[in-house]
C-alpha cells in the first residue's frame, strides 16, 4: 500500500476584485453587477490593434522606400504586402493617411479594392488621393 | 513650409553629407514623378521599367508610367544609358559645369543602378544639382557626390547634351 507523504502543489490563480459599495438610508449595498458590461468592446480592441498595425506598417514601409524610384520595389516591400493583407480593414485607415498626405499609399487601394478611379483624363497621385477621400468619404 | 529644419534634418540623416552643403535645400514634395523622369525634366509621370508592349501605361491611380526609347524592361544603368543616349546625351567625364551644356548622372551601388540626379543650368542655381528623392522630396545639392549614401551609392556614369 503505497504511503502519500505529500501533495503536488495546489496551483491557484488568485484574482483581484475591487468591490464598490454604495450607501442607502445608512446601509452598505453592494450593486448588482451587470457581468456583460466586462466584457472588453470587440470593436474597440479591433480599432485599435488595426490602427496600431497599420501605422507601424506605413511608417515602416514609407522609411524602407521613400528614396526609392522603382514602382516594383516600393509595392514588393514586405510592410506594404502586409497593409494589402489587412484587406478591407485597411481601407479607411488609408484613406485617413492619403487625406492627411497623398501619396503612393493610394496604389495599395487600387490592389485592395481592384478599383480605379482614374478617368479618360490624366490624373497626378495628389489629384487621385483627392478623388479616394471623396469617393470614400462620399 | 518644405524647407523647414525638421524636414531638412530628416533627409540629412540619410544623406549625411548634405549636412554642410550650403545649397542644401528642399525644393518639392510632389508624389507625382521619380527621379528618372525629373533627370529628363519630366514632372507628370513616373518614369520606370514596364514591358514594351505595355508602354506607356496606368497600371495604378494616378500614375502613368513609362519606359520611352524602346528602353530594355530592366531598372539599370544599360536601360538609363539607351534612354538617355536617345535623348541626345553623351558620356562624359565629369559633373563640372559647362555653358550650354546639360549634364545628368546615373548612380550605383553595387553594381546597380538607383538614382539619377541632373544639373540645373539657368537662373541662380545654375551650375548646382537637383533630384528627385523617389517619391519623396526634390532637392537641390552643390555636388552630385553630396548623395552618396547607403541609399544610392555613388555617382558612377555622367552624361552631357548640348543646349545648341
Amino acid at each position: 500500500m503505497p504511503f502519500i507523504i505529500d501533495l503536488p502543489p495546489d496551483f491557484k490563480q488568485f484574482e483581484t476584485t475591487k468591490i464598490e459599495y454604495y450607501y442607502d438610508q445608512g446601509q452598505k449595498v453592494v450593486p448588482e453587477i451587470n457581468f456583460k458590461s466586462a466584457i472588453l468592446n470587440d470593436d474597440l480592441f479591433k480599432e485599435v490593434y488595426l490602427k496600431d498595425k497599420f501605422e507601424n506598417l506605413y511608417s515602416t514601409w514609407e522609411r524602407n522606400t521613400k528614396y526609392k524610384s522603382s514602382i516594383a520595389a516600393i509595392i514588393e516591400d514586405d510592410n506594404f504586402q502586409e497593409i494589402i493583407n489587412m484587406g478591407e480593414d485597411a481601407i479607411p485607415l488609408i484613406i485617413d493617411e492619403i487625406e492627411r498626405k497623398p501619396s503612393v499609399l493610394v496604389w495599395a487601394l487600387n490592389i485592395i479594392t481592384g478599383k480605379s478611379l482614374t478617368s479618360v483624363g490624366r490624373s497626378t497621385v495628389e489629384d487621385i488621393c483627392k478623388r479616394w477621400v471623396k469617393y470614400y468619404r462620399g | 513650409m518644405l524647407n523647414t529644419s525638421q524636414n531638412r534634418s530628416d533627409v540629412i540623416k540619410d544623406f549625411p553629407l548634405l549636412m554642410e552643403d550650403s545649397n542644401f535645400e528642399i525644393v518639392d514634395s510632389s508624389p507625382n514623378y521619380n527621379c528618372i523622369a525629373w533627370a529628363a525634366n519630366v514632372t507628370d509621370m513616373w518614369w520606370d521599367k514596364l514591358p514594351i508592349n505595355l508602354r506607356p501605361a496606368i497600371r495604378f491611380d494616378g500614375v502613368k508610367v513609362d519606359w520611352p526609347f524602346n528602353a530594355p524592361d530592366e531598372f539599370s544603368t544599360k536601360a538609363l544609358l539607351h534612354i538617355f543616349t536617345s535623348l541626345k546625351f553623351e558620356v562624359c567625364s565629369n559633373g563640372d559645369y559647362e555653358a550650354g551644356f546639360k549634364k545628368v548622372v546615373i548612380y550605383e551601388k553595387n553594381g546597380a543602378a538607383t538614382h539619377m540626379a541632373r544639373q540645373l543650368t539657368n537662373g541662380i542655381n545654375k551650375g548646382i544639382w537637383s533630384s528627385k528623392l523617389g517619391s519623396s522630396y526634390r532637392v537641390l545639392h552643390s555636388t552630385p557626390e553630396n548623395l552618396i549614401s547607403i541609399h544610392y551609392g555613388e555617382p558612377k556614369i555622367y552624361l552631357k547634351k548640348s543646349m545648341n
